[in-house]
């Protein structure tokens, strides 16, 4: 074990100290981001062990980009839907090409809402999430989905009406 | 129109997140930043590796066909251009792990039990001996918000969490109680750092502790 250099880790503009205040920067906002984060990644996925891998990853963006982030809370929350958004991507993908494969698992306690919302297009279902779940305005739901406001509210009205057909035939 | 179908969903959202119970596992957020920066540097030594190799392939293939003594100067530029080799092979945690881990809640203890003497706290601390007078002054501070030397000379920590940031340095979750007002500090994060052949709190969290009873603005620079 090698004894530390003088200048680690307190004295600024040391590369070290750089690096360790980063780590700590990121595990700071890692106990206090984490479960939200995955309740919000299991709601968007469906699955608690693929939500805390995406979100691992997201945590992962947020290290690499954290000198050029202004708000890491906000940036992490987008770095979680678009990482959910990828996966479902991929899962729609292998679907499609295994023309026999299951059905998704539905929770053994049945909860219909869920399982409606499940069934929705990303979007529609990641802007209702964060309008309900998150409960961030419009505005906010739109910069994360990269959309205007008025398609966030066409998104969620639309989305509604869809959870209403299915839990209200 | 949809409020009804709304009020419901958010009770099925609100249901569904109850039971979900995330455990953070920081030692597998590190793991995966350190295996990202391994990465990067296998890819920039490989990409070294590609531009000497090719470099020096079209300086050869240049000095065939050619007898006006440029074409070292192609390989040679492509070498002089190319900074200090990074290494990939930096240590992600200290050899003896356990040994290690002992030694940093050992340093935690001496640097913040209320009973430890003075000695125990200097050695404990990345330039301790300058953080003895701000001791000081962070007690009486302390007394002036009501907390009474006895109190003070109670205080124990708990070491929750130990992840390694590489050999030398690790971060530390802990928590500081003083008799007769609970848990002053949860699961708060500081820093370990090894330095003069042991490991020690490092002096940025020694000053970060004492800066919260108002004692100093800024901390001396360590030495």
């Amino acid at each position: 074990m090698a004894a530390v250099d003088e200048a680690a880790p307190f004295i600024r503009g040391d590369e070290k100290a750089d690096e360790v205040e980063l780590a700590g920067s990121l595990v700071d906002l890692y106990y206090e981001s984490y479960g939200r984060m995955v309740r919000l990644a299991v709601l968007l996925t469906g699955s608690q062990p693929a939500a805390e891998d995406l979100v691992h990853d997201a945590f992962l963006r947020v290290h690499r980009h954290w000198h050029r982030v202004e708000h890491p809370k906000a940036y992490l929350r987008q770095a979680v839907v678009n990482a959910c958004r990828s996966s479902a991507r991929r899962v729609d993908l292998e679907r499609s090409v295994q023309a026999t494969s299951p059905p998704p698992i539905v929770s053994l306690e049945a909860d219909e809402m869920f399982d409606a919302l499940a069934a929705l297009p990303h979007r529609q279902r990641a802007a209702l999430v964060l309008q309900f779940y998150e409960d961030l305005p419009q505005s906010e739901i739109a910069e994360i989905l990269g959309c205007r406001e008025g398609t966030v509210a066409s998104l969620v009205h639309r989305g509604l009406a869809q959870l209403r057909r299915v839990v209200e035939p | 129109m949809h409020r009804e179908t709304a009020d419901a969903l958010k009770r099925s959202l609100d249901q569904r997140t109850r039971r979900v119970d995330p455990r953070p596992d920081v030692d597998e957020l590190l793991r995966r930043v350190q295996a990202r920066a391994s990465r990067r540097q296998h890819l920039a030594v490989f990409a070294i590796v590609l531009v000497l190799v090719v470099g020096t392939a079209v300086g050869f293939l240049i000095g065939q066909s050619s007898t006006d003594g440029r074409s070292a100067s192609v390989s040679i530029a492509a070498r002089d251009s190319i900074g200090p080799t990074p290494n990939a092979d930096t240590p992600l945690q200290p050899d003896d792990v356990g040994a290690a881990m002992s030694a940093i809640g050992t340093a935690f203890h001496d640097g913040f039990d209320g009973a430890s003497p003075e000695s125990a706290r200097i050695a404990a601390t990345q330039g301790g001996s300058q953080m003895v007078q701000l001791w000081h002054d962070s007690s009486e501070f302390a007394a002036r918000f009501g907390y009474t030397a006895e109190q003070i000379a109670g205080t124990t920590i708990v070491v929750r969490d130990i992840s390694f940031i590489d050999a030398t340095h690790a971060i530390v979750r802990f928590t500081i109680t003083i008799p007769g007002h609970g848990d002053v500090l949860v699961d708060r994060i500081g820093y370990a750092v090894f330095t003069d052949g042991r490991w020690k709190i490092s002096s940025r969290t020694a000053c970060d502790l004492v800066s919260l009873t108002g004692a100093l603005k800024d901390c001396p620079p360590s030495s």
